[in-house]
């Protein structure tokens, strides 16, 4: 083969490698196969978000804690407050013990008639 | 050799290395991507281990490139997918419309003359033409003997003179 045909050949694949050239993606393009799968990527970069959160709730975890201990959450507040509630109509269930004791009703007598018993004692 | 390193030589050889995947992927844009995807993956998850340094680096990225592309013909699941297609209908159409609107004209003529001739001819003409790797550096990234090289070589060279001639490329010189 001629030097002549060798350079023929050197122009071919050259004039290949300019067509070719100009429209070659870019290299974080397919660095990260934005237009392919992921799913030849191995696990050491899959995992490596996931590292990320870890350590990063391994120092923020204690300070979170620590904030959350000092502060109640708003459901005991809430428990708490429930707890101290009161009713307004409370009162009708106290009353005192010695007027139910002498109030109690003979066996043998009628209501009006234990009503008049009283009106007379007091 | 760091991470950071080898993401820096990845980039300065990335456009050549796109011309080779095209190679290897017999001009197909979409399936290059997704090789030289997995190459570089690969590239960045054992390359400390397994570039030994003995070749040069650009040598040592086009081998793993030329074994991710012959990998994945082999792929099983590439014939699954041909398969389905073949039932189903062919899903990637815009994937081969992406490859015509790339294909200019003259890129069209190179690559309907390339393939007339065999797979390794091809691959060791493009090696030493286009990406200027001695002979030597060539039969390292397809595995072959420097011998089995040099044959593919001048078979490919000749060859490749002929169809040229035949399609009267020698205007377009």
């Amino acid at each position: 083969m001629s030097k002549y045909d060798e350079r023929k050949i050197k122009v071919f694949f050259e004039q290949l490698r300019q067509e070719e050239e100009k429209t070659a993606p870019a290299f974080q393009q397919v660095l990260w196969g934005e237009k392919t799968s992921r799913r030849s990527i191995g696990w050491g970069f899959r995992l490596r978000p996931a590292v990320a959160v870890f350590l990063a709730l391994l120092v923020a975890g204690p300070v979170i804690y620590q904030s959350l201990r000092q502060a109640p959450a708003p459901e005991v507040e809430m428990a708490v407050e429930f707890e101290e509630w009161e009713s307004p109509t409370d009162f009708l269930l106290s009353f005192n013990d010695s007027s139910f004791d002498s109030g109690l009703p003979e066996i043998g007598t009628t209501f009006w008639e234990e009503y008049d018993i009283r009106s007379l004692e007091n | 050799m760091d991470d950071e390193s080898l993401r820096k030589m990845m980039e300065t050889n990335h456009t050549s290395a796109f011309g080779w995947a095209l190679c290897c992927c017999n001009g197909d844009r979409e399936e290059a991507a997704e090789v030289l995807h997995t190459a570089y993956v690969q590239v960045l998850e054992k390359g400390q281990d397994s570039f030994s340094g003995k070749s040069s680096f650009k040598t040592w990225l086009f081998a793993v490139i030329r074994n991710t592309a012959r990998k994945r013909r082999f792929q099983i699941s590439r014939r699954i997918k041909k398969l389905q297609s073949l039932v189903m209908g062919n899903p990637s159409r815009q994937g081969e419309a992406e490859n015509r609107y790339y294909r200019s004209e003259i890129r069209e003529q190179i690559l309907v003359l390339l393939q007339q001739i065999s797979r390794r001819q091809r691959q060791v003409l493009q090696l030493v033409f286009y990406h200027d790797l001695t002979l030597e550096e060539a039969a390292a990234v397809m595995n072959v003997s420097v011998g089995s090289a040099r044959t593919h070589y001048e078979r490919g060279k000749d060859r490749l003179r002929v169809e040229m001639r035949k399609a009267g490329w020698d205007h377009h010189v």
